[in-house]
């Protein structure tokens, strides 16, 4: 719900009961009023009445608005008013009477008074209420409408400003900040707290994003000197076997840790955007120089590669970057496939498809995009691969898809 | 040849000099950034290996020393940054080739090898060891005089035993040296196997010997024995 609907279906509520309100009570006071109104004017009328009787000494009557009638058995009693309903024989139809009772004693005689006046039907008094507060109902509701649907464009309209310029912030972005300026308190608060929160949040991702960065680092180098000296210790002619061994145990869990930290730094850097170098690449022939680079791979499990291109695949980007990308996928593809099948490659200007005939996916396609997410947790690799690869086309905003069906794998990239 | 080593992690520098005293070549070391000017400014190097990261100063600067001091000196750099920029920077400003940290000490005496080959014997590069000879310039190999026909995989491997001889080279070092850093395959030692097996089997074809070893599953040595 918008905030101006929010605001008009609250004042709709609230004017709308005080309205009703305001008519019950326009309702009851009037009533009151004018019955104490007919009731002075009834007894005024009786006053005069009996007055004109004792003057002239005629009786008078006009039913049904006058009765005079002689009772000599009548009791004295005091005037009371009452409601009645008579039937009108000129309008042919009931009508509402105000009449006061009461008795007088004129000339010694005793008489009965009745002095009726009519009413204002009930029905039609607050019809007569409703369509006139209803009235002015709608039309407070109307103007206050059009004011705050004018009023609100103007008022909100810093915190709009603010509000696009925010859809525009990127983590990516140091420079970013929040440039409207609206001279209001409440808006000047809000823009300040945003700027604060958004240099933290900013700085915060670039501590994270060198912090892996670092990290690696700094292993490099003690990793190094660990290598070398095992390197170095490999030499030592008098090694038993046991002793050559052990050595090299330690030393192919600091090769492992070396790739592991090359490739973490290297999906920092591509996170980080440090391969700005981009030239224009042809896809196909990149392809062909790393199926050509992989050959002894293909060879070793006696796959074929077929290699599709309708149309060149000219693309701007980092020669480097994508030549990972493509031995990427085509070793991921020649690792998982089954013996002597085929891998097919489809080229075009808009996209690069390659799929390969492996083991059935037991998991969702894309937990493999998760780093260190390993299918068979007994592998040897990192789980790094399809996260290197994913992170490269997000730096060039292609999007990556792998569907698997059965044992049909494919990778397709949208450029 | 003259090596000027510059490098701050003194265990790695002591463990680079090793490596080039048993292969007979003697180094210079210059621990710190002033070291090494005072080094450049007094004598003169055939091959220099730098480290960008040194305390007292930045290392690309010392390029520009060297380039002005002893231009003629093969350059590599050596780098824990493995930062593109600084590779970039650092090729620009006349450095020969770049390895990034951690790198195996005989990748690092093939790459020197290879810079001096390029450097000191324009024309005429030909390693050889009994029977084997490998031309650089032709990438030829011949034994007894013969030529012999081996894939880019096989002369890389046989060059990189060469250059490495009487030495123990390990799987990983050979896999990284002919994958590369970030390849799939790089711990994939069964090519590697297949690789060794071809090219023994090439060069007994030619009544060559077999000098590959294996020294107990760790890897290779190319030697007399």
């Amino acid at each position: 719900m918008k905030l101006l609907q929010k605001t008009n279906r609250t004042y709709l509520i609230l004017s709308a009961s005080a309205f009703t309100i305001a008519g019950l009570l326009t309702y009851i006071i009037l009533s009151l009023f004018f019955e104490s109104q007919l009731n002075e004017k009834l007894s005024d009328s009786k006053v005069h009445l009996i007055k004109t009787i004792e003057r002239s000494g005629i009786i008078y009557t006009d039913p049904p608005y006058i009765e005079v009638r002689e009772e000599p058995v009548v009791t004295e009693i005091k005037d009371f008013y009452s409601d009645t309903v008579l039937f009108d024989t000129i309008e042919k139809e009931s009508v509402p009477f105000r009449q006061i009772t009461g008795t007088a004693l004129i000339d010694g005689k005793k008489y009965k008074i009745v002095i009726r006046n009519t009413l204002i039907e009930k029905s039609d008094f607050l019809l007569t209420i409703i369509l006139t507060t209803g009235s002015v109902f709608l039309l407070l509701l109307l103007s206050l409408y059009f004011i705050n649907k004018k009023l609100s464009h103007k008022i909100w309209s810093p915190f709009y400003g603010i509000l696009d310029e925010l859809k525009k912030f990127s983590q990516e972005n140091t420079s970013f900040t929040l440039t409207i300026s609206s001279g209001i308190e409440e808006f000047e608060e809000l823009k300040l707290t945003l700027d604060k929160l958004i240099t933290k949040v900013i700085s915060d991702y670039q501590v994270l994003k060198r912090f892996t960065e670092d990290a690696s680092h700094e292993i490099q180098t003690p990793l190094s000197i660990i290598q070398s000296r095992l390197e170095s210790l490999i030499q030592e002619p008098d090694l038993t076997e046991m002793q050559a061994t052990q050595i090299h145990s330690a030393y192919s869990a600091s090769a492992r840790l070396a790739k592991l930290t090359r490739s973490m730094l290297f999906l920092a850097r591509i996170e980080n955007r440090q391969y700005q170098e981009s030239e224009k690449i042809n896809l196909g022939t990149i392809v062909r120089s790393q199926t050509e680079f992989l050959a002894e791979a293909i060879r070793d499990k006696s796959l074929s590669v077929e290699i599709n291109s309708d149309s060149e695949c000219i693309l701007n980007a980092n020669v480097f970057l994508a030549e990972s990308l493509v031995q990427n996928l085509l070793g991921n593809a020649i690792k998982h496939s089954f013996r002597s099948s085929r891998i097919k490659i489809e080229i075009s200007n808009e996209s690069f498809v390659i799929s390969n005939n492996g083991a059935p996916l037991l998991v969702e396609p894309e937990k493999l995009f998760d780093r260190f997410y390993k299918v068979n947790s007994s592998s040897d690799s990192f789980g790094l691969g399809l996260s290197i690869a994913r992170e490269i086309c997000k730096a060039y905003n292609w999007n990556i898809i792998y569907i698997a069906k059965e044992t049909l794998h494919t990778v397709t990239i949208k450029f | 040849m003259k090596i000027l080593i510059i490098e701050d992690e003194t265990d790695l520098l002591e463990a680079m000099v090793d490596y080039f005293a048993s292969e007979g070549i003697i180094c210079e070391t210059a621990p710190t950034y002033f070291n090494a000017e005072d080094s450049l400014s007094v004598y003169s190097y055939d091959m220099i290996i730098l480290d960008l990261t040194l305390p007292g100063g930045n290392g690309l600067d010392l390029i520009k020393l060297i380039k002005e001091r002893n231009s003629s000196a093969g350059l590599l750099i050596v780098s824990a940054r493995n930062s593109l920029n600084d590779k970039l920077t650092g090729l620009d400003l006349g450095a020969d080739d770049y390895i990034t940290k951690p790198f195996h000490l005989a990748e690092l005496n093939s790459r020197i090898k290879s810079l001096a080959r390029r450097r000191f014997f324009e024309g005429k590069n030909e390693l050889t060891f009994n029977e084997i000879k490998i031309n650089t310039d032709s990438f030829e190999v011949t034994v007894n005089g013969e030529i012999i026909d081996l894939t880019r995989k096989e002369y890389d491997i046989l060059l990189y035993f060469m250059v490495n001889k009487d030495r123990v080279i390990t799987r990983e070092s050979i896999a990284e040296h002919i994958w590369g850093d970030n390849s799939t395959f790089a711990d994939n030692f069964d090519f590697i196997y297949s690789h060794i097996k071809n090219i023994r089997k090439k060069i007994e074809q030619k009544k060559g010997r077999n000098y590959l070893h294996n020294i107990y599953g760790i890897g290779y040595k190319l030697c007399e024995r």
